[in-house]
């Protein structure tokens, strides 16, 4: 049987390397026909956002890979209302088609899974 | 709604309360059926006054005993906490039908 996984990305672009990390965990997940979800809060949200230039500081770009997802039939991602509004986003700031949801739904997505990691 | 069950998650954090944003998470992603526990450095925001504030009263609050006594701030550890040794940690874990670290 396969648990019910929940990866919470909540750093910032460039800041570290916590939400590639996260990203090789959900590629290895569904490798392993393991139901994964993605949910993005606080600065994370801002790893969705179009027009990052990683080139000019020298970093590595996780947005193609983040547009690979749906290929590896990960589409269930999620992110924070609040979070979107606080930086002024919206859907059609984000390089992927996500759910986005008010804080009460996020508690209940955390309560429904099997396992949380949390970078 | 999902059926309520006694024992859902148990949230660790491990960092002082000087990260608000990490209390913050966890704090707005606490149900009823929820627990905290408070280890290594977090074990502060329990003689933090203004951190007590923010955890619903309906939430079970834990501090693990060994990083409380290092630190020596069992006698100024608000009341809302319960003291857990290592043994009583892995009881909890099993306990809870999952836990979800906010390191």
């Amino acid at each position: 049987m396969h648990y019910n996984t929940l990866l919470i990305f909540r750093n910032g672009p460039f800041e570290n390397n916590k939400n590639r990390d996260c990203l090789d965990i959900a590629l290895a997940c569904s490798a392993f026909d393991i139901p994964i979800s993605l949910l993005f809060i606080g600065d994370a949200v801002l790893q969705l956002t179009r027009d990052l230039e990683s080139q000019i500081i020298a970093q590595k770009n996780i947005a193609n890979t983040l547009r690979a997802l749906e290929m590896y039939d990960i589409d269930k991602i999620y992110v924070s209302a609040a979070d979107l509004s606080r930086f002024n986003l919206d859907e059609s700031s984000l390089i992927v088609s996500c759910n986005i949801l008010e804080q009460a739904d996020i508690a209940l997505l955390i309560r429904r899974q099997d396992k949380v990691i949390n970078l | 709604m999902m059926e309520l069950l006694e024992y859902e998650t148990l949230h660790i954090i491990n960092k002082n309360p000087g990260n608000t944003q990490i209390y913050a998470d966890c704090i707005q992603n606490l149900l009823e059926g929820d627990a905290v526990l408070l280890i290594e450095a977090a074990v502060y925001a329990s003689c933090d006054k203004t951190m007590a504030l923010y955890f619903p009263k309906y939430i079970p609050l834990y501090t693990l005993k060994a990083d409380v006594d290092a630190r020596g701030i069992s006698q100024r550890m608000s009341d809302e906490y319960s003291s857990i040794d290592d043994d009583e940690f892995v009881k909890l874990c099993c306990l809870y039908r999952k836990s979800i670290s906010w390191f």
